[in-house]
């Protein structure tokens, strides 16, 4: 039985583990071994973000109807976010109504940029950078697109 | 409790729940003006000659049963929401107060700039005062 779901523009993720786990936790093993100890503790910074809680994957969690944060959302948000060079600060983590999950980057609120995810491979972009607005949607190839990385830029020191 | 047509200076008031204020500057998070997927509207409350107080019972009567506590809110004039191509619904019964943000576009990054921009407008928030009682 397969343990991993594909994504059109994150590749394979691990949804469930099973039969697959002794297999993915050597190959986890294997690669945090070349990891400095401070990308440990980025990823554990990233796995503290995204820890949701249990309300925001059930239906209505806001009582006006809103959608269910789907699991893989949350594991498209955590590639991205180790895709993310280490240089960048890490944003903060905004369940929406819709069923997307934010990562917001915040200045003030003129100066703020929001990639979401919602578990379908794309990344949905929207941010006020001073008197502009920007917006659209962008795909995760080889990494991330470097009009987000810009963006993010503008909003971070 | 006198009705009144809709006027574009009136201001209306958009409650917030946890999660909604950020700590930092009292601004108010973008999700507060994000509509659902399934219906695209924004609930609000119409605010003329209200006290603060009254405002805040409000909140209590008619968004707490459904939305559990609200912490603040968020005013915006009805001119604001029209500049940003949304319009204002009212309930047919004027004395519940009751309106929704609708018009919303079919392009989800776009609404979700114009909730950014609501958000903005709104703050910062108007923080409830709760008693400790």
């Amino acid at each position: 039985m397969s343990t991993l779901t594909a994504y059109p523009s994150f590749g394979a993720v691990s949804t469930k583990r099973s039969q697959g786990d002794n297999v993915t936790n050597a190959i986890e093993a294997k690669s945090s071994h070349f990891l400095t100890a401070s990308e440990l503790a980025r990823r554990d910074e990233i796995d503290t973000i995204l820890a949701l809680p249990q309300q925001y994957q059930n239906a209505n969690w806001n009582g006006e109807g809103a959608a269910p944060i789907p699991e893989a959302a949350i594991e498209e948000a955590r590639i991205f976010l180790q895709k993310l060079p280490t240089t960048f600060p890490l944003p903060e983590v905004t369940p929406e109504p819709d069923g997307y999950l934010g990562l917001e980057w915040y200045a003030n609120k003129s100066l703020l940029y929001v990639v979401s995810f919602d578990g379908k491979g794309a990344l949905s972009c929207s941010g006020l950078i001073g008197p502009d607005r920007t917006y659209g949607t962008r795909y995760m190839d080889d990494g991330i697109p470097a009009e987000i990385l810009r963006n993010i830029a503008k909003i971070t020191p | 409790m006198p009705s009144q047509s809709l006027q574009p200076s009136e201001n209306v008031s958009r409650f917030l729940i946890e999660g909604d204020i950020r700590a930092k500057d009292d601004s108010i998070r973008p999700g507060a003006f994000l509509p659902s997927a399934s219906n695209l509207k924004v609930s609000v409350f119409r605010i003329y000659e209200l006290s603060a107080e009254s405002i805040w019972a409000l909140a209590v009567e008619k968004v707490e049963p459904r939305r559990g506590p609200v912490i603040g809110r968020g005013d915006l004039s009805i001119e604001v929401i029209i500049e940003n191509n949304l319009q204002v619904a009212p309930d047919r019964d004027s004395l519940s107060r009751h309106a929704d943000i609708v018009g919303w576009p079919e392009d989800r990054n776009l609404r979700a700039t114009i909730a950014k921009d609501l958000a903005r407008l709104a703050s910062p928030a108007k923080k409830r005062e709760l008693s400790a009682n």
